[in-house]
């Protein structure tokens, strides 16, 4: 009797702490569930985006998908920018976290700092990079804007992405550092082991949540970048910089191919989950309990 | 108590929430009202602020010439308008009026989106051979208010300084470039930021040098759309971005990041000589500069001067929504704009000529004065000639284009490679 009251009494607990969740969840479904499932049945016909008349065409659109070259060449742009987006987010936030995780004023104050990029909205990053490269990095260094470069054009977004995310790592490894246990660095060093065998036998093992934390989120963020090319190229020089997000939008808004753009977007986002799943799965097993 | 308040605090929440979404739906319970001024709302891409600027005066003048219409004026960028136009007329919020060029939305047309204007009064106004240019299938889609010429611009104060002259042949604009490169003054203006910029650049004179020959005109891009020819047939299209790449010599590296009211303020001061755009510009050189001493000549291809003519063409038109609810205030508008006194504040204010047959040229600008002598004295030549691509083809194309200018010098050289790999990705696009 008491066992089901207790059990009854958790419950209530439970869908009383869920109810919480509630408003985000309502916003989630209406915002993003919602219009992805219903974009899942335009992905089979051969639509316009704004005519009533649709076409059934099965699955045509998604055989097409694999022999769009430049669909194929945006999905190469795309992993460019996320691979050099998560290394160099990851490791610059990791190299600051470890020179200023210690508590102190200075050390408050710098962290403040680098985390205040984060706070700048995408489109604003990319707005300021863009005048940084041509109006001071060209007119005093006399470096051409990598943005003009069909070469350098990835490069030069990415580190718009590095500059706004590695504050965002940052913190989170400083948190995670913090809960590493000191007898670990006592025992290393009285062990004799030197900096760089204590930061890979000791610190980057107890931080793995951390790095998979970021790691995963920082590949979510740069599979589905849009923003930056957007606001910044355009997708140029060319089609230098389009990436699939900004491919996706093409197809629907200025293409005439909106069910065309929704098949691509179904099966990039099954790309990403895919990926994601793998990539964290995989650096789970590397996380050791503290 | 712990539980009480959890289960309060869950009410209230719930509460919350119910209240919201109630509040965010039509009270229906509202008095009937005596009904509003027709309100009107217009969507354009007019990134110019004398464009604006001319726009706010000419809806200022309507409007009180028409208390019973007010209108809504919607600017967006200019490469984010399509989709959102597309995205509002899917969402059945589409503006009763919009501006683009009829030949460039033919999608919208064929879906029914796009109203006919072939039979109201005001259009009889235009000149003939402008109103063409906004016919689709032999129906009139859109309004032109101007007339738009693209050609080359230039600052006159620079080429005294240098003893310039307008050039009449195509060594003479090289000899130009190559006596400010030695004196170490770029000769051109390039915004390229602007995504749109490197094919308007690439038109001034490709389309005079396409469209008057036998070869090309009226099929190129058609062709090429129906997938009939492809760009390796028509060598003058290889001619084309050959000259291309000569003018691209004298390109200034950093102009890869400028964008356009960068690149007008250049010319206006003098820094750059030379642009080679649209008309567009020419309200903000005035208003960047107004003592600045302007002027504008066809950018010449050809080494016989009588083939070096600038293209014309059609620049701010107003469409309108097939299923505007508010017709009789879109008619009140256009007539507006079909008025003498109105087509005056356009040309005063945007610095562009009237689309309006018989409308005097202001005297008092030099760029215009140009453009009108070229008019009269027939050495211009109609962009509508060769039949513009639409949608993807349309987008592909100023892609291509934009990718060629910032192609190393040595890479663009390689024009058949280009070609070729245009060619295959022009062959995927279904």
């Amino acid at each position: 009797m008491v066992h089901r009251t207790s059990l009854k009494h958790r419950a209530i607990e439970e869908l009383v702490s869920f109810s919480f969740l509630l408003p985000a969840a309502f916003l989630f479904f209406f915002f993003v569930v919602l219009p992805f499932i219903q974009g899942i049945p335009m992905s089979f016909f051969k639509w316009d985006g704004f005519s009533k008349e649709k076409t059934w065409i099965g699955m045509s659109n998604f055989i097409d998908l694999f022999s769009d070259k430049s669909l194929l060449s945006a999905l190469l742009r795309t992993l460019q920018f996320t691979a050099l987006s998560v290394i160099m987010s990851n490791a610059i936030g990791l190299a600051i976290a470890l020179i200023i995780h210690r508590a102190s004023r200075f050390h408050s104050i710098l962290r403040t700092i680098f985390f205040m990029p984060f706070v700048t909205s995408l489109v604003l990053s990319a707005f300021i990079w863009a005048f940084l490269y041509n109006d001071v990095v060209y007119r005093y260094f006399n470096i051409p804007s990598p943005l003009g470069s069909t070469t350098w054009v990835i490069a030069g977004l990415s580190a718009i992405s590095v500059w706004r995310d590695a504050g965002y790592c940052m913190v989170i490894y400083i948190a995670a550092l913090l809960a590493v246990p000191s007898d670990f660095y006592e025992a290393a060093q009285i062990e004799g082991a030197g900096r760089l065998r204590t930061f890979f036998g000791i610190t980057l093992p107890c931080i793995m949540s951390a790095v998979t934390a970021n790691v995963t989120l920082l590949l979510a963020w740069g599979l589905k970048v849009f923003d930056y090319p957007m606001a910044a190229t355009n997708g140029g020089p060319g089609q230098a910089s389009e990436t699939i997000a900004l491919c996706v939008y093409n197809n629907i808004f200025h293409y005439y191919k909106a069910g065309y753009g929704q098949a691509a977007a179904f099966l990039f986002t099954f790309f990403v989950f895919i990926l994601t799943s793998s990539v964290t799965r995989a650096m789970r097993n590397k996380e050791i309990e503290l | 108590m712990k539980g009480y308040q959890k289960v309060l605090g869950t009410l209230v929440l719930g509460c919350v929430i119910v209240t919201a979404a109630a509040a965010s739906g039509k009270n229906e319970n509202q008095a009937v009202t005596k009904p509003a001024a027709q309100k009107v709302t217009i969507l354009h891409y007019m990134g110019e602020a004398s464009k604006n600027d001319g726009l706010a005066a000419l809806v200022k003048e309507i409007t009180g010439k028409n208390p019973n219409s007010s209108y809504e004026v919607e600017g967006v960028a200019y490469s984010q308008y399509t989709g959102i136009l597309k995205t509002r007329i899917a969402a059945d919020d589409a503006p009763d009026l919009f501006t683009g060029w009829p030949n460039q939305y033919t999608e919208l047309i064929r879906a029914g989106q796009v109203l006919d204007l072939s039979e109201k009064p005001y259009m009889k106004r235009l000149i003939p051979w402008l109103a063409d240019e906004a016919r689709v299938n032999g129906k009139l889609y859109g309004f032109p208010l101007d007339i738009q010429l693209y050609g080359t611009f230039y600052n006159k104060d620079v080429f005294d300084k240098y003893g310039l002259k307008v050039p009449k042949t195509l060594d003479e604009y090289l000899a130009i470039c190559e006596t400010l490169m030695a004196n170490k003054v770029y000769p051109f203006v390039r915004s390229y930021k602007n995504a749109n910029f490197p094919w308007v650049e690439y038109t001034c004179f490709a389309y005079p040098m396409l469209c008057q020959s036998e070869a090309t005109k009226s099929i190129l891009w058609s062709s090429i759309a129906e997938k009939k020819t492809k760009f390796k047939d028509h060598p003058l299209f290889a001619e084309s971005l050959r000259l291309y790449d000569k003018l691209l010599k004298y390109t200034e590296p950093g102009d890869f990041g400028m964008d356009s009211a960068t690149g007008i303020n250049k010319l206006a001061s003098g820094e750059r000589a030379m642009t080679m755009d649209g008309g567009w510009i020419v309200g903000d050189l005035y208003k960047a500069n107004p003592k600045g001493r302007f002027g504008f000549f066809p950018t010449p291809w050809s080494n016989d001067p009588a083939k070096n003519l600038a293209s014309t063409g059609l620049d701010d038109v107003f469409m309108v929504y097939a299923k505007t609810k508010n017709i009789e205030g879109v008619d009140k508008f256009l007539e507006g704009l079909a008025s003498n006194a109105n087509t005056n504040i356009w040309m005063e204010k945007a610095k562009m000529i009237s689309s309006i047959a018989g409308a005097p040229v202001p005297k008092e600008n030099a760029v215009q004065l140009d453009f009108s002598t070229l008019l009269t004295d027939n050495r211009t030549i109609q962009r509508s000639r060769l039949i513009e691509f639409s949608g993807e083809y349309r987008q592909k194309m100023r892609a291509n284009i934009q990718l060629f200018a910032a192609l190393p010098a040595e890479k663009r050289k390689d024009i058949d490679k280009f070609i070729q790999d245009l060619d295959a990705e022009f062959a995927q696009i279904k």
